[in-house]
């Protein structure tokens, strides 16, 4: 069957147009995306110039596989095998090197493009990724709010907060993470000055009555406009207000606020619902009847009654005017506060070599809009085609970027560059990100920087069968279709056509519950019938991870694996919580939580009596708790269970705790959990993930013990876990993206997202500019209206991407789908509707009735109770299998070094390098100029010779110069009439055959002097303590002594390596040049 | 080039062997040695020398005879270090009038110091600035230029300039026989013609080849630990069958994954070595790389403490420091600190905390003698003093921390190789360099030869022994993308194939390298598993061997370890409170009601979480401050009416008097403003805050109420229930006209749920309302209530009789049967908690959710929550939409 969209499908493989796409799910986007980046492969000189950019690694790494699977195909003639021998003859093999193939996520694009100018874009070639920042954005909001310049506004924003310093901090670092979005606002005129600033609030209103405004005069017939006009002005004139409104309707313009608040007042309540009765306040007399009944008359012949509730809404949120310059000198203070936070920010990384993607991406857009062009020019020249996926997730930082590019490009030689931007604006649902769906809509329409693209929609649907694809047409369609509330349109819903015939077991199941263990029975049972059949793609789709918990028990219950890339946080392993509590009990002896913790732990086990009497030990010695662990041993105050136990932990941990400062808290740790056996005790431990959660706190423990242990909590909730790959996939709604399963259960769907503290300051961008509002403090506050109506627009796009959120999970079913939602039920019995931000409201409101008879019946007899909590146990190992005491350790320390300057003997060191490299030198050349000093000088200035010590070193060495020149041992070693010489020749030899000891042996200077005898002298520049004779003499024979065994085994290596002729007489001797002195052994 | 090449047994002793690095200079060092004592117990061996270190060798050498021969100061010039290199590009980027501020200046050396190898390794075409490049090309050229007229003007040389600069000195060196040359990925084109004179003038330069052609096995895995498993297995098998044998294990990229490699290793070749705290990783097998010297931690320890008394003073850096194995502990001084919420804690605030004989007062002193600028060197001396006042190193326990001690000394005599280069420097700028050189030295415990050698990829090159297994073979591993340099022209990069540049070149290195893995043994065997990041759901080898046989690697199981017998035993019993007055006050109580574990752990064990890092003013400080400020002022007034029947002035002053009262006995804090890391005003701005809010208090709350007085502040009171006394302390109890009586309770957080005072079996019952009213022995009481005294929304929220006269909106009131029905229900309910924790009760049984969120003791007291429901925090914000 040919797809109905063939058309589109062909067009989007011109190479020499841009286009923008709208490919819902299932549309074989990412096929599309493929086919484009092999045509522009064919067009490309170097496979570099052609760049498409994916949401995350995992999709670039899919379609990077795609296109190789097409590259590698046999026949001539297709697409992939005419790329790949397009790029082999200009000496491109592709297939051997596919990362010559330029697909990768924005994270990565834009750190090579700012690599590209490391010194334009401020970040360094080397500097390291933060990927979780927080502790920088922290000390940087830190470091600004304690900087005594900033008094004044630091006053008036923790005024604000009630003098909460950790609130204020955490406020700030919560910005700072997403300063692309905001730092260039706080240099813009309208934060700067007042009267500006008033007067973009005036267009940002002027801008959203517009749209409202287009949207009556489009949706309602001319005749209710005016007759709603007539009424309003009747009320008014009764009220005597002097308002008047304007026919055909009010002006888009905040002069005009009262005229369109005396029109909703006559058909809306204060509530924004539509008025069923009205009275003499709104200006209806009980003589005005003929009035009243047109009023009536006129709401319920309303054309669009739910675009005029909506309406009523968004007027009613919208501020006045002069509440804009009443806020500004507040918002002032703050964004100062903000600009030197940001400023502290890069310092601090600076100082640390330390990035965050976020400054990557703010540099990667500053060098698409530099003045720079040179710089500009280069990064533009490097890309011909740029592909961009997923491109209603955009953020306008990176929209921003690829409108510089485009600029740029329009601005060179070239003109066959081309942008390619595909998406589904229905599956926006990265706001939490910055993803700006508006962005969509607005390339569409106006391009990207002067680029027209073209504009195409796909309507196949490969992935869904028909009930499905049916169901989420009529639920979203409507669903998606709301009225104008800001300035953003609502996106275009775009229906699909399923391709895929039709199967008897497609379903789409809602169902709804009073008791949650209900619904997590009903849905483990639909699974593991599912399972049962053979059946191994299906998924359990939640809002938040930890909303799966139960349904992961329930099918471990029944013995069905499961697979969570991000469901099953390591960090609520009992396991791994138990080996954390290991690591901070070792960082941290006050920690009395982490070393309870040990004591309860299955490996150890000790019961609350014994618990509690070493708990008093350590209280009433107002010690630590390992102190108190050793005190109770050695009373013996516990009971015979508790002491052998605790004796078993002391003896397990005493040497790990010892060797604490001196090892690494992750490998004391390890070493502490393998030798209580800890791993034995727990069925679910895995020694893989195990692996990776000692490399984490390894990762957090500086100085060799963990400082920061939020960072690590934080760190270890990110692990990702290896299991089975068989199972059923648990996964967040945002982590499903871009996946599909024969059958998808969407559980809890009755339960909220994640609570976000209000921030600080809000804002959002109008056509002229930014509107923002500080954080009021009260509802007195003159900033409060202002931010009320940012909060409205922005919970106003938060619904909507619900509705998107919901569509993404739904979508990604390909025969069955099953909805669930546990309801509150009140105390009468009745089911309350899903809480209004709940996806269970977005689907059960516009499903049509057919898909709802499950939740007719949604309050089953069972009252809403407690759930059941499970016995107060202590699980724990048995004795004494495990938890004999290990074996003592030998970790006595093994020799004591005190700490004395080591320059003296480094340097001394160096010096007798340095003569024996001149010994060297001049044994082979036999020359020696005066010039020696300037050598010396040089070799002492680039060695590890303290400056102060040289020229002691300087007057030591000419001595030595003078005295080896005159010496007669010195001629001796040096006569070049000797057979042969060898200096520095290596040996090696065995020490011990058995064991396989080897050792190298270097003497200095082998001789074979003309009467054949073998020399073995080595030098030495150690000097005697005293000056007379005796001190020489004993010196000597002290020397001597001490280099007998090396100088003989040096002779019998010389002998073995078969270097002396056998019968050769070899001798040795040691020679000092400092004092010309020549000793024979 | 020659293209002569020998094999292994035919070098000899008088041959130079140049290998690419230092390690693989030794590697080599023991391989051929192995060679030589196969025939004699002692051989003669070759010169083994890195490129590099042969090339510096030379021109030492050079050096010298040009010496021996002048009679004047010979004019070669001096060959700067690495560090000196790097010091010096530092001053000539950051005196350059047309270097841009700079906001990583130290990378910033680094990719010049890059630039210049390459330009001066191929000979970069100059000038650079009339061509068409970015910014950083033309400041690049502009900085070389500097750079070039520093190295004149002072007569030094870099290492890149090596072999141009022997080139011009060759008459002077003296002609090696035969260098023989380890295969390397790539020779530099300076470096080749340095080799190619040589040759000229007699040297024979021979490359080294190995007999095997091997027939590869090639194995296919999931993870790439199950590649390193399996080649520890391999590896081990084949040392039981034949201990000789030289085995290779090849681990690309090793430095970012050794110790998960190591602990595979570990786990099948030494798994006793996991048990012992100082145990090295086993004589068996070998891994090339090391950890970073600042990864131990007593050097680490070190520099902190020489960062302690130079960088502030953190509390982080404070904790790191004082927790050096060389030290003395100090008790209980971090809670403390953060139970204070410091953020600052100097090397004089530590000294505090150490008695009088502690080796900080004389690290102090020490420290306090140093100048403020002096030599390099002159520093690493201060240092060394210093430390050594400290008692550093202590006790070094092992091998590991001699050899790394022995390392830490070296990096700091290395200082003195600034000391000609930057003259006087601070402090500051010293121990920069030094944490910087600690963290660049790949320090490693140097032991005995082990048998079986894991390598990274670029060691392994030319490596011939007997087995081999070459891991990581997934697709992308080889060969490495090309990477331009940023500060040479872009096009000259291209055109030349300068350094890893093009494709070109990282091509031709892996096919180099491929080759030579083929021949370095007789037995080869390479594995590939999914990529480490598990992206892609393809499984793909490297180009080189898309098409060989790949079969299922053999997956080598953990070890077994032997499931304890796990008993599960009902232990929720502690320990019966004998006394009748029972502790922990209504909190206790409340606790109880919650979860009893909770309670037992909090008041029987004394546990509480670990204090996490609190900025600015504690919360119960804020609360402490209002609750002696209220009761000041109603000191002062003792009524509404008395408030305002009072002169502004008058009413100004007790508020005065009741600011004063509270911050006077916040005194303590006041102090501390340093180490909290106070802003300027901070505890001002609290007060004045604080100030307005009892005024608006006043007005909005007080206002609203029946007449009434206050007759009791600060009351103690007992609650008697179940035979128990458990003591607590009401704020304040007022009275009305009509002998009515009020509790009241200050409270500076968020209003409580109403509901949850009412009932006793409510999920997050609030029983300390109810424990005033019944603890207050006076039938006049009809009412209890919170004063939530705060800047935003205050508020007093309780339960009343409906009697009870004007309190405000927020009161739920019961009717007269109601309200004692209420007082009977909560004191039975009351007396059950206190018997339970009077019993010891102690099971884990939340109440709700809530009450685990609140208390943070789940790692002690165990609770699942993947059984139960975790607590629940859920967004309200978007609920409003
Ligand atoms: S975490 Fe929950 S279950 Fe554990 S002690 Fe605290 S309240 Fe009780």
């Amino acid at each position: 069957m040919q797809a109905p969209d063939h058309l589109e499908r062909a067009r989007a493989l011109d190479i020499s147009q841009s286009f923008i796409v709208q490919a819902p799910a299932g549309s074989g986007k990412t096929e599309l995306l493929t086919m484009r980046f092999l045509h522009a492969l064919l067009a490309v000189e170097r496979p570099s110039e052609v760049v498409a950019i994916t949401f995350t690694r995992k999709a670039a790494a899919e379609m990077r596989s795609r296109i190789r699977r097409f590259l590698v195909d046999q026949d001539p003639a297709s697409i992939g095998a005419r790329a790949c021998a397009h790029h082999l003859a200009r000496g491109f093999d592709l297939i051997a090197q596919p990362e010559q193939l330029r697909v990768l996520n924005f994270d990565i694009f834009f750190r090579q493009i700012a690599s590209l100018a490391p010194i334009s874009s401020g970040i360094a070639r080397d500097a390291q990724v933060e990927e979780d920042a927080t502790a920088l954005y922290r000390d940087a909001a830190l470091e600004t709010l304690q900087n005594a310049a900033l008094s004044q506004q630091v006053a008036t924003l923790l005024s604000r907060l009630e003098f909460q310093l950790d609130q204020a901090v955490g406020l700030i670092a919560d910005l700072l993470a997403k300063r692309d979005q905001w730092l260039a606002m706080t240099y813009a005129p309208e934060t700067q000055d007042a009267a500006l600033a008033a007067q973009i609030v005036g267009q940002a209103i002027a801008q959203v009555l517009a749209v409202l405004r287009g949207a009556i005069l489009s949706d309602l017939p001319a005749a209710q406009i005016s007759e709603w006009i007539f009424l309003a002005n009747f009320a008014q004139s009764t009220l005597a207000t002097g308002i008047v409104c304007s026919a055909p309707w009010p002006l888009a313009s905040p002069d005009t606020l009262d005229e369109w608040h005396a029109l909703f007042k006559i058909v809306t309540t204060q509530k924004g619902e539509l008025r069923k009765s009205i009275d003499k306040n709104a200006g209806f007399l009980a003589t005005s009847k003929a009035e009243k009944a047109r009023i009536q008359a006129l709401w319920v012949a309303f054309a669009a009654p739910a675009m005029i509730a909506a309406q009523s809404q968004a007027l009613s949120v919208i501020p006045r005017l002069r509440d804009a310059a009443a806020a500004d000198h507040v918002l002032g203070e703050i964004l100062t506060l903000l600009r030197y936070s940001a400023g502290n920010l890069s310092a601090a990384m600076a100082r640390r070599n330390v990035t965050d993607f976020t400054a990557i991406a703010i540099a990667s857009r500053s060098l698409m809009h530099s003045d720079d062009a040179k710089t500009r020019m280069t990064i533009a020249a490097g890309i011909a085609h740029l592909l961009v996926d997923e491109f209603q997730d955009t953020s306008i930082t990176q929209f921003e970027f690829l409108e510089g590019l485009a600029a740029t490009w329009a601005q060179s030689e070239r003109s066959d560059q081309t942008l390619f931007c595909v998406g589904d604006p229905m599956q926006s649902i990265y706001r939490f990100r910055q993803a700006e769906v508006s962005l969509f809509t607005r390339a569409q329409e106006q391009g990207i920087g002067g680029r027209r693209l073209q504009s195409l929609t796909l309507a196949a649907n490969f992935r869904s069968e028909p009930v499905i694809t049916n169901w989420v047409n009529a639920t979203f369609a409507p669903a998606m279709a709301t009225p104008a509330f800001g300035t953003s349109r609502p996106v275009h819903f775009a229906p699909s056509i399923a391709m895929v015939p039709a199967s008897a077991a497609s379903s789409v199941q809602m169902q709804a519950f009073a008791v949650r263990a209900d619904e997590v029975n009903f849905v483990a049972d639909a699974v593991e019938a599912a399972w049962a059949q053979g059946e191994r793609s299906i998924a359990l789709l939640v809002r938040q991870r930890r909303h799966a918990a139960p349904f992961v028990a329930a099918l471990q219950a029944r013995a069905i694996p499961t697979v969570s890339a991000d469901a099953l946080p390591l960090a609520e392993r009992a396991w791994a919580r138990d080996f954390l509590n290991v690591v901070l009990a070792l960082s941290e002896r006050e920690d009395t939580l982490a070393w309870a913790a040990l004591l309860r732990a299955p490996w150890c086990g000790v019961m609350l009596p014994d618990l509690t009497l070493t708990a008093e030990a350590a209280h009433t010695q107002a010690c630590d708790w390992w102190r108190g662990i050793e005190s109770v041993l050695q009373a013996n105050s516990l009971s015979s269970d508790g002491q052998a136990r605790l004796g078993a932990l002391h003896a397990a941990l005493a040497p790990c705790l010892a060797a604490m400062g001196w090892r690494n808290v992750a490998d004391l740790a390890e070493a502490a959990w393998a030798r209580i056996d800890a791993a034995a005790c727990y069925a679910d431990f895995d020694a893989e993930s195990f692996a990776a959660l000692v490399e984490v706190v390894r990762a957090h423990a500086g100085a060799g013990r963990v400082q920061d242990r939020l960072a690590l909590l934080r760190a270890v909730q990110k692990i990702t876990q290896h299991g089975a790959r068989d199972g059923v996939q648990v996964l967040t709604l945002h982590k499903a993206k871009g996946l599909q399963f024969n059958i998808v259960a969407m559980p809890q769907l009755a339960r909220l997202g994640r609570n976000d503290a209000p921030p600080l300051v809000r804002w959002q961008r109008f056509e002229r500019g930014a509107v923002v509002a500080p954080a009021p403090r009260g509802s007195d506050d003159p900033a409060a209206p202002i931010f009320a109506w940012l909060k409205a627009l922005d919970a106003h796009e938060n619904a909507q991407e619900r509705t998107r959120l919901a569509y993404v999970g739904a979508t990604r079913a390909k025969q069955r789908l099953l909805l669930t939602a546990t309801l509150k039920v009140d105390d009468h019995g009745d089911a309350v509707v899903a809480p209004q931000a709940s996806l269970w409201a977005v689907i059960a409101a516009h499903s049509p009735a057919q898909w709802q008879a499950g939740t007719s019946n949604a309050v089953a007899d069972v009252a809403l109770g407690a759930a059941p909590v499970a016995p107060p146990l202590l699980r724990r190992a048995s004795m004494p299998a495990s938890l004999a005491a290990p074996e003592a350790l030998q970790a006595a320390p093994q020799s004591c070094a005190s700490y004395q300057n080591p320059a003296a003997q480094i340097a001394a060191r160096a010096f007798g390098t340095l003569v024996h490299t001149w010994l060297g030198q001049w044994g082979r050349s036999g020359k020696w100029g005066e010039a020696a000093q300037a050598w010396l000088e040089d070799a002492l200035a680039s060695g590890k010779t303290p400056a102060a010590l040289r020229p002691q070193a300087i007057r030591q060495f000419q001595t030595m110069v003078t005295r080896v020149a005159n010496c007669p041992h010195a001629k001796f070693i040096f006569d070049p009439d000797h057979r042969w010489v060898r200096d520095e020749q290596s040996f090696v030899v065995t020490t011990d055959l058995a064991l396989q000891t080897l050792q190298t042996l270097r003497p200095d200077r082998l001789i074979c002097d003309t009467g054949g005898e073998v020399w073995v002298i080595d030098y030495k520049t150690s000097t005697p303590n005293g000056q007379d004779e005796r001190a020489l003499g004993e010196f000597l024979t002290e020397e001597k002594a001490q280099y007998r065994e090396t100088m003989l085994r040096y002779a019998a290596a010389v002998r073995s390596s078969g270097l002396a002729a056998p019968g050769a007489t070899i001798r040795c001797a040691l020679y000092f040049p400092l004092m010309s002195e020549f000793a024979e052994i | 080039m020659s293209a002569i090449f020998i094999t292994l047994s035919e070098i000899r002793p008088d041959d130079l062997v140049l290998t690419p690095n230092q390690r693989s200079a030794r590697i080599w060092a023991e391989l051929l040695a192995g060679e030589a004592l196969r025939t004699h117990a002692a051989a003669v061996m070759p010169a083994i020398s890195p490129t590099t270190a042969w090339l510096v060798a030379l021109w030492s050498e050079a050096q010298i005879c040009a010496a021996g021969m002048s009679r004047a100061r010979a004019d070669l010039p001096r060959l700067l270090s690495a560090t000196q290199e790097r010091a010096l590009w530092g001053k000539v980027i950051a005196e350059h009038p047309d270097s841009p501020p700079m906001a990583a200046p130290n990378s910033l050396v680094t990719e010049a110091m890059r630039a210049w190898r390459l330009d001066q390794a191929w000979d970069c075409p100059k000038p650079f600035l009339d061509s068409d490049d970015a910014a950083e090309v033309n400041l690049y050229a502009l900085w070389r230029g500097q750079f070039w007229k520093t190295l004149g003007a002072n007569r030094w040389l870099t290492a890149a300039q090596l072999p141009r600069a022997l080139l011009s000195q060759i008459e002077q060196l003296r002609i090696p026989k035969r260098i023989v040359r380890l295969p390397s990925v790539q020779t530099e084109p300076a470096l080749a013609a340095l080799l190619a004179a040589f040759a000229l003038r007699g040297t024979q330069i021979v490359g080294l080849q190995y007999g095997h052609l091997a027939v590869a096995d090639y194995q296919k895995f999931e993870r790439p630990a199950q590649e390193w498993r399996a080649a520890a297995a391999w590896a081990k098998s084949i040392n039981a069958q034949n201990p000789d044998a030289r085995i290779v294990v090849v681990v690309p990229q090793l430095h970012a994954v050794r110790h998960e490699v190591q602990r595979a290793f570990r786990e099948i070749l030494a798994p006793h070595v996991a048990r012992d705290a100082f145990a090295e990783a086993g004589a068996q097998f070998n891994l090339s790389l090391g950890i970073r010297l600042s990864e131990a931690p007593f050097i680490a320890a070190m520099l902190d403490w020489l960062g302690w008394s130079q960088r502030g003073d953190d509390l982080a850096t404070a904790r790191a420091a004082m927790a050096a194995p060389f030290i003395p502990a100090a008790q209980n001084w971090v809670r403390n600190a953060l139970q204070k919420g410091r953020t600052k804690f100097s090397l004089r605030d530590a000294a505090a905390q150490c008695a009088a004989g502690h080796p900080i007062h004389a690290f102090i002193a020490a420290s306090g003698q140093w100048p403020k600028r002096c030599a390099a060197s002159v520093w690493a001396a201060h240092f060394s003093a210093a430390l050594a006042q400290l008692g550093a190193p202590g006790q070094l326990p092992d091998l590991a921390a001699q050899q790394a001690f022995a390392a830490w000394e070296e990096m700091l005599a290395g200082l003195a190789e600034l000391d000609g280069m930057l003259g006087e420097i601070s402090a500051r700028a010293v121990l920069d360099e030094l944490n910087q050189r600690c963290r660049a030295h790949d320090f490693q415990v140097e032991g005995k030869d082990a048998p079986i050698q894991v390598l990274g990829l670029y060691e392994s090159i030319g490596f011939p022994c007997d087995a081999m297994w070459v891991s990581g073979m997934s697709d992308g591993a080889l060969p490495e993308p090309a990477e331009a340099n940023a500060f040479l022209p872009l096009a000259w990069q291209l055109r030349a194939h300068v350094g890893r540049a093009t494709p070109h070149v990282m091509m031709a290195a892996a096919q180099s390298v491929w080759d030579q893995w083929h021949a370095a043994a007789p037995q080869l065997i390479l594995s590939a598993a999914q990529a480490i990041d598990d992206a892609a759901d393809e499984w793909l080898p490297v180009s080189f061997a898309r098409n060989a046989a790949w079969r299922a690697g053999e997956i080598v199981p953990a070890a077994v370890i032997p499931a304890a017998q796990i008993e599960p035993i009902f232990d929720d019993l502690g320990v019966p409170f004998l006394a009748a007055a029972l502790p922990g006050g209504a909190t206790m109580l409340e606790r109880q009601a919650q979860c009893p574990f909770q309670a037992y752990a909090a008041h029987r064990l004394q546990i509480e979480p670990w204090p996490a890092p609190m900025l600015g003013i504690t919360a119960m400080e804020r609360g402490n401050a209002i609750h002696i400020a209220m009761a000041a002022l109603f000191g002062q007034c003792e009524s509404y009416a008395q408030w305002q029947d009072a002169a502004p002035e008058t009413q100004a002053q007790w508020l005065d008097l009741a600011l004063a009262e509270a911050r006077s006995a916040m005194e303590p804090f006041e102090r501390s403003r340093r180490t909290r890391g106070w802003p300027q005003d901070y505890a001002d701005g609290f007060f004045e805050q604080l100030r307005e809010t009892l005024a608006l208090w006043m007005e909005m709350i007080e206002s609203l109420r029946a007449p009434y007085r206050v007759v009791a502040r600060e009351l103690p009171a007992t609650l008697a229930v179940g035979g128990h006394t458990i003591n607590v302390r009401l704020d304040r109890v007022d009275e009305t006209a009509h002998g009515q009586q009020i509790i009241v309770d200050y409270k500076s957080g968020k209003p409580k749920s109403l509901t949850a005072m009412l009932d006793p079996a409510h999920a997050s019952a609030l029983p300390q309302l109810p424990i005033y009213a019944l603890a207050h022995a006076s039938a006049a009481v009809i009412a209890v209530a919170y004063a939530h005294v705060r800047a935003e929304a205050p508020s007093l929220v309780g339960v009343g009789d409906a009697a009870a006269e004007g309190l405000g909106k927020r009161l739920a009131t019961l009717d007269a049967d109601g309200w004692q029905h209420w007082l009977e229900q909560w004191r039975d309910a009351l007396a059950e908690t206190a018997n339970n924790f009077a019993r010891g009760q102690a099971g884990v049984v939340p109440r709700s959710p809530l009450a685990c969120r609140d208390c943070q003791r789940q790692g002690l007291c165990r609770i699942d929550f993947q059984a139960h429901e975790a607590p629940i925090e859920e967004e309200l914000n978007d609920a409003s939409a």
